[in-house]
């Protein structure tokens, strides 16, 4: 147990060194003054950046990945090329917005795969089987931003009954707290609460909706696999000779060992969902890291690229990681991935 | 010449022709082959076809809806886009740059990624492990997150698009052939030639490939399907090819600005892209469970 955590921090500790490696890399690798590259134009205050300045005065790389390593910890992630800005303050800004469009995206997702997968893997070789594959696989080849761009047309233009961008209403004032709107609606004190919660969730269905749909799929596959290949085992055979029920079966020996199975899967489907998350905030006026970060690429936000690439990659290898992590406390008989 | 075969009264189909026998099994994965092949053809014939030149533009006809709309026109089968080009030619054109585009992206992923991956495969130790936690960092990295950071780099264009999707699919050809190799590496026949001699390079190339190619191709087709999804996002994204190239997914981005007056220039490239990765994905599917089938017989 303590060695599969040691192993697995570090794992983690590594992979985001990498990241971070990467990071100072890209800084000389864009075009335009490295420093710049790292720091961007503070307006006025420079002191956090004096010892990285230093550092590429004297020419000495290992003392400006240190002097880098410095400033990341500080929390002075250098500052937009296009607004003058703080970055860290917008990522702060911005990245409670994506987490949270990625975390209804992957709960719908689970809550659909999962037991359609569940009745297609029961029911393997049917119709309803051959139905739900059928969908899963359309669902699977839809291009995500014309989905959601179809999405927009019918239920915004056509029908009118769901907005079309951004994540509440401008009529509904609420104070920001944590930046995730649900949850800054329940704890606001304000008349209009209820109304302002209804605007949020109509706001949040068609984008989740669009994030959802590919992970959904592949859950669905991934789920009807486990399911299929569990009921072939040989102690699946032994309860039923038994005479066990088929709810007994299913709740005692069956649901536990799919869930086994699609643990591991559901990590690498995270960077999946990322991607088409930052499509869709594009889409639909997300105020999110990823539209914040496509931004910035129009406008060759150089420092804006290098912190947004860093925190979105850390946050997929350290969600990944963890289920990765559980997965395996829970079932350390696993083949080990990583040799 | 005389049938020497007399007696051979058993027919012993090649590899090839028994994986074809199992995929012509399921109709559904055969209407997918022929639409696929469809695609191909006008991939590499479209523009031969097609009615006008891409870039055409007929003045005359801005936003001309598709032919059997009260007001489309047989001249224009399609219709046409804000700009008057004719959106057939469009399209042709379009399928040729997205699905050629999308098949060199997977080639180039395909031959790095299986050479690092037989080497992870075929070496032990702390190569191997480096190798695999520098991989499983890229794996982790979001494609589009890889795209944006090319792109910054090296600048928007199609050829860049097509090196930043390959490089996020190397990793999968990585895994898919480390797996492989490293499962073929404990079974018997390769302690036999080793026993026998051979070297590891002698190994590979004479007992592994041969045997690795349908993996490969699997793992290929549904390669493809992802290269042109990204691909197409890219495009929509305008980090991708740019506006004069007639890309499907930058066809997308510039229906756009017309979408409410004129669904169809956004409906017509997205439902293109949608059945050619739909006839990929059922192809790949097909061809994979063929294989599982013939190895299990």
């Amino acid at each position: 147990m303590i060695g599969t955590l040691l192993r697995y921090f570090n794992l983690t500790f590594i992979t985001l060194l990498i990241l971070v490696v990467l990071s100072f890399g890209l800084g000389f690798f864009f075009p335009g003054d490295t420093l710049t590259n790292l720091i961007g134009e503070p307006q006025g205050d420079t002191t956090g950046y004096t010892q990285l300045a230093q550092a590429f005065e004297r020419e000495d790389i290992l003392a400006q990945f240190w002097a880098y390593l410095q400033t990341l910890a500080q929390g002075q992630w250098g500052h937009s090329l296009s607004t003058g800005l703080p970055i860290a303050e917008q990522i702060s800004q911005t990245f409670p917005a994506t987490l949270e469009l990625s975390f209804y995206g992957a709960i719908v997702s689970l809550l659909i795969g999962v037991p359609c997968g569940m009745l297609a893997g029961f029911q393997h070789h049917k119709l309803s089987d051959y139905s739900l594959m059928s969908v899963s696989m359309v669902m699977v080849s839809l291009p995500v931003f014309w989905l959601a761009l179809l999405l927009i047309l019918v239920f915004c233009l056509q029908l009118q009954i769901l907005p079309m961008s951004g994540r509440l209403s401008l009529l509904y004032n609420i104070d920001e707290h944590t930046g995730f709107v649900i949850y800054d609606i329940l704890q606001s004190d304000v008349s209009f609460r209820g109304d302002a919660l209804l605007d949020a969730i109509k706001h949040l269905i068609l984008p989740t909706v669009a994030v959802s749909f590919i992970t959904t799929a592949v859950l669905l596959r991934t789920t009807r696999r486990a399911v299929v290949d569990v009921m072939a085992t040989e102690y699946i055979k032994t309860a039923q000779t038994r005479g066990l029920s088929f709810w007994v079966i299913f709740s005692r020996h069956v649901l536990r060992n799919v869930l086994l199975a699609i643990l591991p899967l559901f990590a690498i489907q995270i960077s999946t969902l990322v991607t088409n998350v930052m499509i869709v905030e594009t889409v639909f006026a997300w105020p999110g890291t990823g539209s914040w970060l496509i931004q910035a690429i129009y406008e060759r936000d150089y420092p804006a690229i290098r912190i947004g690439m860093l925190v979105v990659s850390s946050a997929v290898v350290l969600f990944a990681m963890s289920i990765e992590c559980i997965s395996r406390l829970i079932n350390p008989s696993r083949e080990l991935q990583y040799g | 010449m005389a049938n020497t075969n007399l007696y051979d009264d058993e027919f012993h189909p090649s590899p090839w022709q028994a994986t074809w026998h199992e995929f012509k099994q399921s109709h559904i994965a055969l209407v997918g082959f022929s639409i696929l092949s469809i695609f191909i053809v006008i991939g590499i014939l479209g523009p031969f076809f097609s009615p006008y030149a891409p870039d055409l533009q007929n003045t005359k006809a801005l936003l001309l809806p598709p032919a059997w709309h009260d007001n489309g026109a047989v001249l224009h089968v399609l219709g046409t886009d804000a700009l008057g080009r004719d959106m057939l030619s469009r399209l042709l054109h379009g399928i040729q740059v997205t699905l050629g585009s999308s098949i060199a992206a997977v080639l180039f992923a395909m031959s790095i990624g299986t050479t690092l991956g037989a080497i992870a495969g075929m070496t032990k130790g702390i190569r191997s492990s480096i190798v695999n936690h520098i991989l499983d960092t890229f794996m982790v990295i979001p494609s589009l997150l890889i795209a944006i950071v090319i792109v910054a780099i090296l600048g928007v264009g199609l050829s860049n698009a097509i090196l930043a999707i390959g490089l996020a699919l190397i990793p999968r050809f990585v895994h898919a052939t480390r797996n492989f190799v490293k499962d073929e590496m404990s079974k018997d026949y390769i302690q036999t030639a080793r026993l026998d001699g051979a070297s590891s390079p002698h190994i590979f190339f004479n007992n592994i490939l041969p045997n690795m190619f349908e993996v490969i191709i699997v793992q290929g087709t549904l390669a493809i399907s992802v290269a042109i999804l990204d691909i197409a996002a890219l495009g929509f994204l305008n980090l991708g090819a740019q506006t004069l190239l007639p890309e499907l997914g930058v066809m997308i981005s510039e229906g756009l600005a017309t979408a409410y007056v004129a669904p169809w220039n956004i409906l017509l490239p997205g439902l293109t892209i949608f059945i050619m990765v739909l006839a990929i994905n059922i192809v790949g599917d097909g061809l994979r469970s063929a294989l599982h089938n013939r190895m299990s017989h």
